[in-house]
């Protein structure tokens, strides 16, 4: 393989980079790239669905700020603040019995 | 709870949840008192001429009081206890400047009661659904 390295006259330790194991046969073809690719995806998206567990401080942490928000945005001290369902998105899993 | 919202002897009925809903709008105070009541039941009977309080003061406070009169003494007597969040575990923060961290059985029984209280709260007080977050109908 033809590196830019490679042209220099001396060797240097950068121009030993074959030696230190890279070959252009070790780069994964496209269909390997791909199938990797795919992995990484797949397990990033399982990652994502499985439900996460939550620490019993994380817990009372997560059930203490959801009290508060609706506290807030129900009280008329507060008219103005509307309630963000989205706050509550991983209460199915703070509220998961051990 | 005297201490946070004024010395509650009673929850006045106007405070009292309401069997048919509509919901009305409340102060943060009286919301609090609301709450506190649902609280106190958490932890089974109260005994006659004594009072508890059990609420969510803020984001990382959670606030537990009783008081009432000793039966055998005839003194008054109250506890009030802070079980403060912090970045080690849970404070629990007593009279006298006691403090500890609770730990095994005390921490399971404040995440539950603490888990039963978000659930009741969130249908009674607030009229949602304690899983979504959505008005119940």
């Amino acid at each position: 393989m033809s590196t830019p390295l490679s042209s220099q006259s001396k060797a240097t330790p950068l121009e030993h980079g074959a030696d230190i194991g890279f070959r252009e046969s070790h780069l994964p073809s496209a269909e390997q790239a791909r199938a990797l690719a795919m992995q990484a995806a797949l397990s990033s998206h399982l990652e994502t669905q499985q439900p996460r567990e939550y620490s019993p401080l994380e817990k009372i942490v997560r059930l203490g700020e959801a009290v508060v928000a609706m506290r807030r945005v129900e009280s008329t001290d507060n008219e103005a603040i509307q309630f963000d369902e989205q706050q509550l998105r991983d209460m199915p899993e703070v509220l998961a019995r051990d | 709870m005297s201490l946070i919202t004024g010395d509650v002897v009673a929850v006045p009925t106007s405070l009292q949840m309401p069997k048919n809903r509509p919901f009305k709008k409340r102060t943060e105070r009286e919301l609090l008192q609301m709450e506190s009541k649902i609280g106190a039941e958490l932890f089974g009977p109260i005994a006659p001429g004594r009072r508890r309080e059990f609420f969510c003061l803020d984001e990382k406070t959670w606030i537990w009081h009783e008081d009432g009169t000793n039966k055998e003494t005839g003194e008054k007597e109250q506890v009030t206890t802070r079980y403060e969040i912090t970045d080690k575990g849970v404070l629990k923060v007593l009279p006298g400047a006691r403090y500890s961290y609770i730990q095994a059985d005390e921490l399971d029984n404040l995440v539950k009661a603490t888990q039963i209280y978000y659930e009741r709260v969130a249908r009674e007080v607030y009229g949602r659904d304690p899983r979504t977050g959505r008005k119940l109908a």
